[in-house]
């Protein structure tokens, strides 16, 4: 009998101690990461991680992270590095920073994302204060990221408890890919829908650099800020979000980030999104219609009016507003797509260039 | 008293002796007071074996008192086998206990999480009431107005435009797919067929970087000139065969507004995003 009550106690202690810890083949992915990882701080407050990109002293972080346009970091081993943010991605919410001084080869940088992990993949969050795990929910969400309106693939990413801080968390899938970064909790506090629409929608005021002919990115519209600081925040245990006992949290998709690494890694250092210069909103009936266009793109050079609406681009056909948006998020930048659109009584086809947008 | 009187004692108390020899040492034991002690002690306790249902009246004898106080006692009566598994009930209980603890607390780690409903999801909760009449239910607002960067237009760039909505001309509005899907949640096509109230009306006006305001109209009952002219009736017919709500899966909408309580930015999952102004 006190074998038995010994033996009960043992198993239900272990299993609550298991959540808190990582397990074997947790720990193997952090052992893998964490040499490319340095903590951010600010003064003596640990502020987020970046992560080393290549072998010049580039690192990649969340914007929640970086707190400053200079920022010291330590790495794995204590080494103090002085960081300065060079270039950031508005709709991926990541930035680019340059470490100071440098010795290559003393980092050893993070693979680039190609594979998108599997729904239900172990993944590994590294926040300020260590890694943490997660799972992979789904890698087929797509959302609007506001203020750039921009429509993007988004991966959904659940932790098994409510999580203070956690924004600015650097995913890592089990090869040691970073497979994004959380950018987004599900909010929970608001819990009436039409309350969550309409302070989703209070706020959304574009923000808009668009660059015509593709040259070098111009400046931000308003964007460019930082965040507040997230390490300041105090927890309310009341006001969790995530639903139940859980965290949902959503971060850019692989193939975001694919495109962030590349234009990080590029000479320019900037992050290129594919666009025509259009901002559209479902049809009645179907379809996708104009609402405004930038002048001076190529959707406007081309004679693509507001009104229009837009039915097939190539051969895929149009449905709503998000099949548009999806479509020219995959273009790639310099290609010519024709689009069919519906004026009036008329059917025309325009071919349009799809060129480079720059967003801050 | 010494062993041999003892046993006569024994003989005497239980019946196992004739008449005259009982009588001989009952009358032995009357003039020693510990044996007569002593005989009072074993005949009160053959009355307290004939109480014992247990113990037939003819083992009530000499020698099963023998083996009782003589050596080791009586034996005892044999234990049924199952009695030795009477106790298994107590290691069995705790394993299926933990077992249940454990199974629970992994069903808690992998169920899917309740996320805040679409308007599909949200008609099919209320059931067959109308849900645009209902209080917080009626559909967002139009994108608010973002007025023209003064900053910008001084310096002549013509590489970076603005735009913007004018909220101040917008009217309220009712989210199209609350109509779509709160009577058969099948759809913006399937709810359209079932509309027989007039149509609220989603207007707004766009204000363009040059000051022009356009408006615009998404109501299906009362659209702008260059919505109407932008459908006809095949057009019409055809998109509403082939429309169906956007994406595969819940629209997230990524606020621009930070989330205390994460450090992250707050996201909502609606299952509509037909009001939402994409660019791309």
């Amino acid at each position: 009998m006190l074998l038995s009550a010994v033996s009960l106690v043992l198993a239900l202690s272990n299993s609550w101690f298991e959540e808190d810890q990582l397990n074997t083949r947790e720990q193997a992915m952090w052992n893998r990461v964490e040499p490319s990882l340095v903590t951010l701080v600010t003064g003596n407050q640990a502020r987020g991680v970046a992560a080393c990109i290549d072998n010049t002293g580039l690192f990649i972080a969340h914007q929640a992270s970086v707190t400053g346009r200079l920022m010291d970091g330590r790495t794995s081993k204590g080494k103090v590095l002085r960081f300065r943010l060079i270039a950031q991605d508005g709709p991926s919410h990541m930035m680019l920073l340059q470490a100071s001084p440098w010795v290559e080869g003393e980092i050893k940088p993070i693979p680039e994302p190609t594979t998108e992990p599997a729904a239900g993949s172990a993944l590994l969050a590294v926040l300020a204060d260590g890694p943490i795990k997660a799972e992979l929910v789904s890698s087929n969400r797509f959302g609007v990221v506001q203020p750039y309106r921009r429509a993007l693939p988004l991966s959904e990413i659940r932790f098994e408890r409510p999580l203070p801080l956690v924004g600015g968390a650097l995913i890592f899938s089990e090869n040691g890919q970073l497979v994004g970064a959380l950018s987004a909790t599900l909010n929970r506090a608001n819990s009436n829908f039409d309350q969550n629409i309409s302070t989703a929608f209070a706020s959304m005021k574009p923000v808009i650099v668009y660059q015509k002919g593709g040259g070098a990115g111009a400046g931000g519209v308003g964007g460019g800020g930082f965040a507040p600081l997230a390490a300041g925040a105090t927890r309310n245990n009341n006001l969790a979000s995530g639903p139940g006992s859980l965290t949902t949290a959503y971060a850019p998709g692989t193939s975001v980030l694919k495109k962030v690494f590349e234009g990080f890694k590029s000479p320019s250092h900037q992050v290129y999104h594919a666009s025509i210069g259009v901002f559209c909103q479902d049809a009645l009936g179907g379809g996708s219609q104009v609402v405004t266009i930038t002048k001076g793109s190529t959707a406007d050079r081309a004679g693509i009016k507001e009104g229009d609406v837009i039915e097939h681009i190539g051969s895929t056909l149009i449905r709503t507003n998000l099949d548009f948006a999806k479509l020219i998020f995959d273009q790639k930048i310099g290609e010519k797509i024709t689009v069919r659109v519906h004026r009036g009584t008329e059917i025309l086809n325009i071919d349009v260039v799809v060129d480079r947008q720059i967003m801050q | 008293m010494n062993r041999k009187f003892e046993d006569k004692l024994v003989q005497l108390a239980f019946g196992d002796m004739s008449a005259e020899e009982a009588a001989r040492v009952e009358a032995e034991a009357k003039t020693d007071p510990i044996a007569a002690q002593t005989l009072a002690s074993y005949r009160d306790m053959r009355s307290g074996f004939s109480l014992m249902s247990d113990v037939p009246e003819d083992q009530l004898s000499k020698e099963r008192l023998r083996d009782a106080i003589l050596a080791q006692g009586l034996k005892p009566k044999p234990v049924p086998r199952f009695a030795l598994w009477s106790y298994a009930w107590m290691p069995v209980a705790a394993c299926a206990f933990t077992f249940g603890i454990l199974m629970v607390r992994q069903h808690g780690k992998t169920s899917e999480p309740m996320v805040v409903m679409g308007p599909s999801a949200t008609a099919k909760a209320f059931g067959n009431t109308d849900v645009t009449k209902l209080p917080n239910l009626v559909a967002m607002n139009p994108p608010t107005a973002k007025s023209v960067d003064e900053k910008l237009r001084s310096t002549g760039e013509d590489l970076v435009d603005d735009w913007g909505i004018n909220d101040s001309a917008a009217q309220p509005a009712v989210d199209r797919s609350y109509h779509g899907r709160g009577g058969s949640g099948t759809g913006r096509s399937g709810g359209r067929h079932k509309r027989h109230e007039p149509e609220p009306q989603l207007m707004a006006n766009i204000v363009l970087a040059g000051g022009v305001t356009v408006p615009l109209a998404v109501s299906d009952s009362a659209p702008p000139a260059s919505a109407q002219n932008s459908m006809n009736n095949s057009q019409a017919a055809l998109k509403k065969a082939t429309a169906k709500p956007s994406g595969d899966g819940p629209i997230i909408l990524i606020d621009q507004q930070q989330d205390a309580e994460t450090g992250a930015q707050r996201a909502t999952e609606v299952g509509s995003a037909s009001n939402v102004i994409v660019g791309g």
